[in-house]
């Protein structure tokens, strides 16, 4: 170090920490040079200086005891009137997709027939847990970065345990709807798990869907007509979910900041609700096998479906993490 | 802070309480105004309320706290129309609105208990302060009243530790010549 660094940099070499080897090295150059020495003085006295006044100037400047329990107050005041307004815009939110999943209680794919002298299923309380585990999840505090994943997840649980009800899965065909009813409990995991471990996760589901098409492949035709329906019944299903997520993201961004960002978030989630589609109508899909059909109407929109949640999620406005 | 994120409302005041004349204190030296400095503040710990479930347990609060505050600076600035980036730094000591020269606060006059000596010295190292620009009168205070490090206070300003290090240096030499005579008063009473 020589004396012109020293001259021009003391005050700078006198504020850094003590132990700092640039401050040592300027104090060993300092122990056989007059002007140095006196340089360093010089500006250790500032330090002293600024230490004792800037600690005078806060004092003085400090807010009154009285003026911090006003802003306390206030601030205390604000906070609990903006959880009670994000949690109850995530429970209408969370609330109305799950309502909306009752709605399309008509649309229902292929020609499902419903078994003579079976109760209603429409009556039966199959998807009440949503709207009632939903709210309840939608302050999610305690929960910290869970609590949307788990009510997105439940959304999705609800909509495929519901739309398995609907076809009536009893019977002869009641081995492969627990397996359906499986990869929709498998699925909703995995959504939960692309929100909070990583959305790399949700690479998962065009492969299981692709597999799902060769597992059930035929020599048979495409049949437009019940794939139509079925690429239908898949998109909503992904929309659903989707429509959730961009609620829980506009209302609380702040809270969501564990949540991955827009894009990611919203392909796993529509890549997880058309899969629940894909796994409830490999159950009750009338379709012949057929991997053009399960291909095109089933997959494809999977696949369609994600880009476009990847385009909504890119547009989505999260708030910056803090 | 765990308290305080577990819901322990009282832990808030507390928290408050303790920290927020430090943050008050960083929108004093930034704006020179009081009644900025109190609507910053308020604003500082709403967003950290929001952001409460990003802090981890075990890491220091006040460097996560004052990035919090240097973002709402940002802000404030931006609002103003008054990018710190792009201005030139010696003009940014020279802000139009809130100047309050004497911070707004009425620390003019020292009372008796503070003594007459004790005020003026204060108040000659706030001039001090004031002249600097604010990008410099900012890492002053956080490095020196605050005690954060170059490296806390680079990432709560955006910026890199370089680049901190480098206004610090400026700062205090500035700080050196203008404050030559409270340093060396032997040499002003002659």
């Amino acid at each position: 170090m020589t004396c012109h660094d020293i001259e021009v940099n003391a005050a700078g070499l006198a504020a850094l920490d003590a132990a700092d080897p640039e401050r040592r090295a300027a104090l060993a150059h300092a122990e056989g040079c007059a002007s140095c020495r006196a340089a360093l003085a010089e500006a250790l006295r500032l330090m002293r200086v600024l230490d004792t006044e800037l600690a005078v100037l806060a004092a003085r400047e400090r807010p009154s005891t009285a003026a911090l329990a006003r802003m306390s107050g206030d601030l205390l005041r604000l906070f609990d009137a903006e959880d009670a307004a994000a949690a109850g815009a995530t429970a209408a939110v969370a609330a109305a997709g799950a309502t909306a999943n009752w709605a399309p209680t008509e649309l229902r794919p292929s020609t499902t027939t419903p078994v003579p002298d079976a109760p209603d299923v429409r009556r039966r309380p199959t998807r009440a847990p949503t709207p009632i585990s939903t709210p309840a999840v939608a302050e999610h505090r305690p929960l910290g970065r869970l609590g949307p994943a788990f009510v997105l997840a439940s959304v999705l649980l609800a909509s495929g345990m519901g739309k398995l009800w609907l076809a009536h899965p009893i019977g002869p065909g009641a081995g492969s709807s627990r397996a359906s009813a499986g990869m929709v409990a498998l699925t909703s995991l995995l959504v939960a798990g692309s929100l909070t471990l990583g959305v790399w996760l949700a690479a998962v589901f065009p492969v299981a869907s692709v597999m799902l098409s060769v597992a059930d492949a035929g020599p048979a035709a495409a049949q437009a007509s019940i794939g139509i329906r079925c690429a239908g019944f898949e998109l909503m299903f992904a929309a659903l979910p989707v429509l959730v997520a961009a609620g829980l993201y506009g209302r609380l961004g702040h809270a969501s900041s564990k949540l991955p960002r827009g894009r990611g978030a919203m392909v796993a989630v529509a890549g997880g609700g058309s899969f629940v589609a894909q796994s409830v109508l490999h159950h009750i899909c009338h379709a012949q096998p057929s991997f053009i059909h399960n291909f095109g109407f089933h997959t494809l929109p999977l696949l369609l479906a994600m880009a476009a949640a990847g385009w909504v999620g890119a547009r989505l406005r999260a708030e910056t993490r803090l | 802070m765990s308290a305080y994120c577990a819901g322990d409302r009282s832990a808030f005041e507390r928290l408050f309480t303790r920290l927020g004349p430090r943050v008050h204190g960083f929108f004093m030296r930034s704006f020179q105004n009081r009644a900025v400095a109190d609507d910053l503040l308020q604003t500082t710990f709403l967003k950290l309320h929001r952001a409460r479930a990003d802090f981890r347990q075990g890491e220091l609060l006040r460097p996560w706290l004052f990035s919090i505050a240097a973002r709402v600076r940002l802000d404030e600035y931006r609002r103003r129309k008054h990018p710190v980036e792009t201005m030139d730094e010696e003009n940014l000591g020279h802000l139009p609105d809130g100047q309050g020269g004497a911070g707004g606060g009425g620390t003019g006059s020292a009372s008796a208990a503070d003594g007459v000596e004790t005020a003026e010295r204060a108040e000659q190292v706030r001039t001090a302060l004031d002249a600097l620009p604010e990008s410099q009168r900012v890492i002053v205070h956080l490095h020196r009243f605050e005690e954060l490090t170059f490296a806390q206070i680079a990432t709560a300003l955006g910026t890199t530790e370089g680049a901190v290090k480098l206004r610090a240096f400026r700062a205090y030499e500035k700080l050196r010549v203008t404050l030559r005579p409270l340093i060396h008063p032997e040499d002003a009473a002659r």
